[in-house]
């Protein structure tokens, strides 16, 4: 971790905003924190702690008190730290709990705020967030950090001269121990947890051994009994127990004996006898008085016969006259149908000529609808004809429409005809106008260009001239002439006009030109209207010496204005004309051929005269027909109702005739059964029967009686002859005195079992406790030699015995010899190779192993620590803080331990020690780490120019920068 | 079907004070670039997902990163299990609701293990989700249990399970803890300490699997046969891994006999080493044959050492892990080694130089063997490193 920028506001002494920015202090490498005793020094790594980590209980400085006395109330206490790592800056801005006035002036308490930025532009917020990242940034907490990157006040010595118990405590705070320690707690927790299972185990030894001695064994009552060794216990008890199992045995075996006996004696088996003997004798008594009224149950017997089927015929009389009475009501019925019939048969007779009446009527009934039917078909097509008129007269009309439109098309081809032929003639009249135009012109243009030559030809002629007379000039005698090659020049030309000018030649040239062509296009022209004229001749069928086109053109005219005239009301033109009238004429010819066919049906249609007379005359017959004919069927319905009705009737008597003869015939049947039967039965006629009858009643009682006289007869007879095969052979007992043994048997029984229950407990739990002790006595030989050994273990491991050395203290050590190693770098280096730092054993003290001497090269002698002077103190401490540093980084290589704070270091040191010590730093800083010193000794300024000063005033302190 | 094996993220871990957050985001690219280019239908994570049981938020973040990216992006399934860093019962938070997403995970051993069924065009293949347990887990699951080792433990809950296995059908496994074949050799490294063998199960109680996907070692390898494997961490975590060539195992299931297994080759961003020298020539960068400055390295200096090594070598290797030096000291001029990576022993084993030291004897077996079985009583909140 490497400073940048610190900011504090309303912290510790200082009331205001104050900004130290170390990276101005950075090349220097040492720099200074100045200032007077409690100005402010230190405030500024507790800042920085603060800034890093918040606030922690149980630290002097807690966190609320971290407001500056000095600010105003409402103004909040604030650190904001800039530091790097590597290539990347983290900034972190926190705010201690603290007080602050509300609105309405009293106090409330702010919570700690924190917020880490980091280098990404990610923001954490929350405390603990902030406290987790900043640990896994540093690789450090806050003990571990205040340990290796401030030499504290106070703690500068301590590091050197600190006893082994605290130099653990800073060790196991930077180094990880906590594996070790676990392994010592985990001992520690298995030793105390056999101890107790021991113990748990040694309370049930006794509880079994007093029980053991509660059951009888009297030599387990002593005190110790319980600590005996099991072999001990088991002899004498076991030998006991085999004593009681013997006389066990003994007493088992007479219970069995006594058991044998008491079931041989079968009391109830006795009396049982006896019982049976009695019974026997009163039964066979019994059985004499059933056989004396045997005879008197006999007459009895026959009395219930003669009863019983004296109640049977008088069913059988009842029968016989409920069908007497069924033949008379029968005979009675059959007269009153045939009185019904006759009735019947007289009216029939009066109906007989119904039926002729009705077809009579129905004939008529049929003559009047035909009538009717004939009229109505009438009355039909005369409708039909009128509306085959009616559709008539709607195609003559359009018939007549379409003729119309027709003849004015024709007059519209007329028309066009004239129309084309008058514009024909106009167009022949416009180009003989043209011609004799264009004749003029050509003359005109023919002279123009002959003129135009003619200058050209003059021009021509003055310009060669000019020539001539200018190569003349040049002539000189007996020189060879450029024209003709003779030296003699009889007569040179001469310019008479003087030289004409050359553009003469040239406009005179173009202007010939230009008339030449303007005569070639007229000429042209001229041509294409010659042509013109000959077409319009030709689509005329006109000769060319034909000269009365406007004389045709007048007449034609003339003759369209009137057409016009005669047809004001012309339809206008339709553009395809000629389809328009071939579309028409074909309508006309479709719709003369429909008006052929209606006028043909309409000649096959009689006319019809007075309809509604028709009308009436129809629907009266209607009427007639149908009155007819519902008296018709009335009067056949009438006839054939009266004759199925005799039909019935006639069926009905003679039905009843044949059914009344049956009934008749039975009845005689069952008198004559009913006759014989009362002889069969044994009556002597019917009044003995009758007498009988009345006494029915008594059969039931006669019934029960003898049923109860047989069963007892019956149940008597097989009980004694059962108990008679059971006594066979067999005289009384006397029951008395098999009593009196059996009660003697269970009185020694009862004793003897109590007996055996008593001791067979007695047995049963001995064992039982034995057993227990013995299975007691092997798990705790077990646990025991188990916890012997962890009890050595964790004893060494504690270091509580000697040589007083803990696990932990062990492992702490082999940290602390790398840590003198190492810081032995530095005071080599500081000391001028003279001093060297060793590890010191001092045997059998308790807590040692951390302690530590000095080596002293120029006298080859061991030292204590607490005889180095004050200069040489300094360096010791300050190497071993070095050294501490390099291992916790060595050990982890994320950790960064970039600047080193050291506080009040100096106070002790004399003016020499003091060049020494500030010597040192000096080296020290060009090599690595930036270092800043806090002190408030003056002469320092001299020493380091680079220096944060403090100055404290009434107001709170303040901080300048001086680089 | 294709399915892609690994174990023991590690996530949030820090190596000597480093976070290897930016290492780990680094893989799971990888990672993600591989479950895509092998057309992979299920990724198995055999526990270890995180370094602790309430792991730092950027962890759980990136995590969660990928499990969008892997389930949702790429529709892959994630199945995983707690190892003995997780927190079983935090993994497992909404897990009912997860698994309808496609991602499954066994934080707790429960009465029943119901397995997660996945199918191809040659059946079903059920995938066996098995957390971490201690023997007082398997205890506390099935009634009338009384393993108090973990190979008792162990056989307890596959004895459990195995009446339950579809056989006609593809099973496998995923598991975490020390298991090894009879007699088998094991390779492990610091980070994954075990107490002299007392963790130690006989892998055979996975024999009736197609596939065993294990966790806890961080080197791969097979424990007893091929088809049950480790496919280590997927990044070096200690030292003691710095020869180890990282890999994630694919696993190609045909029919119920065809599974083919393969190891996938993982690249790092940064690599873990050790660099021996003198420290002149530890400061020449020309001197040193590998010149990825950036990676973690430890530095075994072999002359005595200067002021500030650390500072110094750190301008050349950032990421310089911790170093080592001997020096000559104390009157009698004994060489010491001193500095960072002491020898990595498990407490028992400093116990037993402690006990040496100071009774000047070796600790008798009978204490050790004693000492191990309390260092194995590891109480539930604590983790075995």
């Amino acid at each position: 971790m490497n400073p940048q920028k610190l900011t504090i506001e309303a912290f510790g002494p200082y009331a205001g905003r104050e900004e130290i920015d170390f990276s101005r202090l950075q090349s220097q490498g040492v720099f200074l924190i100045l200032g007077d005793t409690g100005a402010g020094k230190t405030t500024i790594f507790d800042a920085i702690t603060f800034a890093l980590y918040g606030g922690a209980s149980g630290d002097g400085r807690a966190p609320r008190n971290f407001k500056s006395h000095h600010a105003p109330a409402n103004r909040l206490c604030k650190v904001e730290y800039t530091f790097t790592l590597g290539e990347k800056t983290y900034h972190i801005e926190r705010r201690p709990t603290q007080t602050a006035p509300k609105r309405d002036g009293s106090l409330r308490e702010v919570t700690e705020t924190a917020q880490l930025t980091l280098p990404g532009g990610e923001i954490l917020s929350r405390r603990q967030a902030v406290n987790d990242k900043v640990k896994e940034l540093l690789g450090l907490d806050r003990l571990q950090f205040k340990q290796t990157v401030m030499l504290a006040q106070g703690e500068f010595r301590r590091l050197i001269e600190a006893n082994s118990t605290e130099k653990q405590e800073i060790f196991s705070r930077l180094f990880e121990i906590a594996p070790y320690a676990r392994l010592t707690a985990q001992l520690n927790g298995e030793e105390s947890r056999l101890r107790t299972r021991l113990e748990d185990r040694h309370r049930e030894i006794s509880r079994r051994v007093s029980e053991l001695a509660r059951l009888g064994y009297a030599f387990l009552e002593d005190e110790d009994a319980a600590y005996r060794p099991y072999s001990e216990i088991a002899g004498p008890v076991e030998s006991a127990l085999a004593e009681d199992q013997t006389a066990l045995d003994e007493i088992a075996r007479e219970i069995a004996g006594l058991e044998r006996e008491k079931s041989s004696l079968d009391l109830p088996g006795a009396s049982a006898l006896n019982q049976k003997l009695k019974q026997l004798s009163a039964l066979k008594a019994a059985c004499k008085e059933l056989e004396q009224a045997a005879p008197a149950m006999a007459k009895k017997q026959k009395r219930l016969l003669l009863l019983v089927s004296a109640r049977e015929l008088g069913e059988q009389e009842g029968i016989l006259r409920d069908t007497k009475d069924l033949l008379r009501e029968d005979a009675k019925r059959l007269t009153a149908l045939e009185s019904e019939k006759e009735r019947v048969a007289a009216e029939l007779a009066a109906a007989k000529d119904y039926p002729a009446r009705a077809d009579a009527l129905l004939a008529e009934s049929l003559n009047a609808d035909r009538e009717a039917g004939d009229i109505e078909a009438q009355i039909e097509r005369s409708y039909a004809a009128a509306s085959r008129r009616e559709k008539l007269g709607e195609v003559e009309t359009a018939i007549a429409q379409t003729r119309a439109r027709l003849d004015g098309y024709r007059l519209h081809v007329k028309l066009n005809e004239g129309k084309q032929r008058m514009a024909d003639l106009e167009s022949l009249i416009a180009a003989r106008r043209d011609l004799v135009l264009s004749r003029a012109q050509i003359n005109q243009k023919q002279k123009d260009a002959e003129d135009a030559a003619l200058e050209y030809d003059a021009a021509f002629s003055a310009f060669r001239e000019g020539q001539a007379a200018l190569l003349a000039a040049g002539l000189e005698v007996d020189a060879p002439c450029p024209v003709c090659g003779s030296n003699h020049h009889p007569s040179p030309a001469k310019a008479e006009r003087g030289l004409p000018p050359a553009q003469n030649l040239e406009s005179a040239k173009s202007r010939k030109e230009a008339a030449d062509h303007a005569l070639q296009s007229t000429k042209l022209a001229q041509e294409q209207q010659i042509a013109r004229h000959h077409l319009c001749l030709g689509r005329l069928g006109m000769e060319e010496s034909d000269q009365t086109a406007e004389e045709q053109f007048a007449v034609l005219t003339e003759e369209h204005a009137r057409a016009l005239a005669a047809h004001p009301n012309l339809p206008p033109a339709p553009d395809d004309l000629s389809d328009a009238i071939a579309s028409l004429e074909h309508k006309l010819a479709d719709l003369s051929e429909l008006a052929a066919g209606h006028r043909a049906v309409l000649a096959a249609l009689p006319d019809l005269p007075d309809l509604e007379k028709q009308k009436e005359s129809m629907t009266a017959l209607r009427e007639q027909a149908e009155e007819k004919s519902r008296l018709a069927k009335d009067l056949t319905r009438a006839y054939q109702e009266f004759k199925s009705s005799l039909d019935r009737l006639s069926a009905q008597t003679e039905a009843g005739r044949a059914h009344l003869a049956a009934v008749k015939e039975q009845f005689l049947r069952q008198r004559e059964s009913f006759k014989s039967r009362i002889q069969d039965c044994g009556f002597a006629g019917y009044d003995d029967y009758a007498g009988y009858r009345i006494l029915c009643g008594e059969i039931p009682d006669i019934q029960t009686e003898l049923e109860v006289y047989t069963a007892r007869k019956t149940g008597s007879l097989a009980r004694l002859e059962a108990l008679s095969a059971e006594t066979a052979g067999r005289e009384p007992v006397d029951i008395e005195a098999l009593k009196a043994r059996e009660t003697a048997i269970l009185v020694r029984l009862s004793s003897l079992r109590e007996n055996q229950s008593e001791r067979g407990h007695k047995i049963t739990a001995a064992s039982r406790c034995l057993n227990e002790l013995k299975e007691l006595h092997a798990q705790n030989a077990e646990i025991g030699c188990r916890h012997g050994q962890l009890r050595e273990l964790t004893a060494l491991a504690k270091g509580s015995g000697p040589p007083y050395i803990s696990f932990e203290r062990y492992i702490l050590t082999t940290f602390f010899e790398d840590v003198i190693q190492l810081a032995n770098i530095y005071l080599m280096e500081m000391t001028g190779a003279r001093y060297q730092l060793i590890r010191r054993e001092k045997p059998g003290a308790r807590s040692a192993g951390l302690e530590m001497g000095v080596f002293d090269h120029y006298t080859g002698s061991r030292r204590d620590v607490s005889t180095l002077s004050g200069g040489e103190g300094f360096k010791a401490s300050l190497s071993l803080a070095m050294g501490l540093s390099d291992l916790v980084q060595m050990q982890a290589g994320g950790v960064r331990l970039d600047a080193l704070f050291v506080d009040e270091g100096f106070g002790s040191l004399d003016e020499k020690s003091l060049d020494a010590a500030i010597g040192t730093l000096l080296t020290l800083q060009k090599r690595g780490r930036m270092i800043g010193i806090i002190s408030h000794i003056r002469e320092m300024e001299n020493y380091i120019p680079t220096q944060i000063k403090v100055i404290p005033s009434t107001t709170g302190s303040k901080i300048t920068l001086n680089s | 079907m294709r399915l892609l094996h690994t174990s023991d993220w590690h996530l949030g871990k820090s190596l000597f004070a480093f976070s290897l957050l930016e290492d780990q985001e680094y893989f799971l690219r990888e990672l993600l670039g591989l479950l895509k280019a092998e057309r992979v239908d299920a990724l198995l994570i055999a526990g270890d997902i995180y370094d602790r049981p309430v792991p730092p938020a950027g962890a759980v973040r990136l995590f969660d990163w990928f499990l969008r990216e892997a389930v949702a992006g790429l529709g892959v399934r994630v199945l995983a299990v707690a190892g003995n860093h997780d927190s079983g019962e935090r993994l497992e938070f909404a897990s009912t609701l997860l698994g309808g997403a496609g991602y499954h995970i066994a934080g707790k051993l429960g009465q029943e293990i119901p397995p997660v069924v996945l199918a191809d065009e040659h059946g079903p293949v059920q995938i066996h989700l098995l957390p971490w347990i201690f023997p007082a887990d398997a205890r506390m699951a099935l009634p009338g249990c009384q393993a108090k080792s973990f190979d008792e433990g162990y056989k307890a809950v596959l004895g459990h399970m195995l009446p339950g296995l579809h056989l006609s059908a593809r099973n496998i496994i995923v598991a975490h803890g020390f298991f090894a074949g009879a007699g088998g050799q094991v390779l492990t490294s610091e980070s994954e300490v075990s107490v002299g063998g007392m963790d130690l199960t006989d892998s055979r109680v996975f024999s009736s699997f197609s596939y065993a996907a294990l966790g806890h070692l961080h080197a791969p390898q097979t424990a007893g046969c091929a088809h049950i494997r480790y496919s280590g961490s997927p990044i070096k975590y200690s030292l003691s891994e710095e020869i180890q060539r990282k890999s994630a195992t694919l696993i190609e299931l045909g029919k119920p006999s065809e599974v083919a297994v393969r190891e996938i080759p993982l690249p790092a961003l940064r690599d873990l080493r050790t660099v021996s020298g003198s420290f002149d020539d530890l400061m020449n960068p020309a001197w040193h044959a590998n010149q990825n400055f950036g990676d973690y390295v430890f530095a075994e200096i072999t002359d005595p050492g200067a002021l500030y090594p650390m500072e110094k070598l750190r301008t050349l290797f950032p990421r310089l892990l911790g170093l080592r030096f001997p020096l000559t000291g104390g009157e009698d001029g004994a060489v010491h080694r001193i500095g960072g990576r002491r020898e990595n022993l498990s407490p028992v084993e400093q116990f037993s130089r402690f006990y040496r030291a100071v009774k000047g004897e070796d600790i008798p077996d009978r204490h050790l063997r004693l000492l191990e079985e309390v260092a194995a009583h590891s109480p539930e909140d604590e983790v075995a490193p």
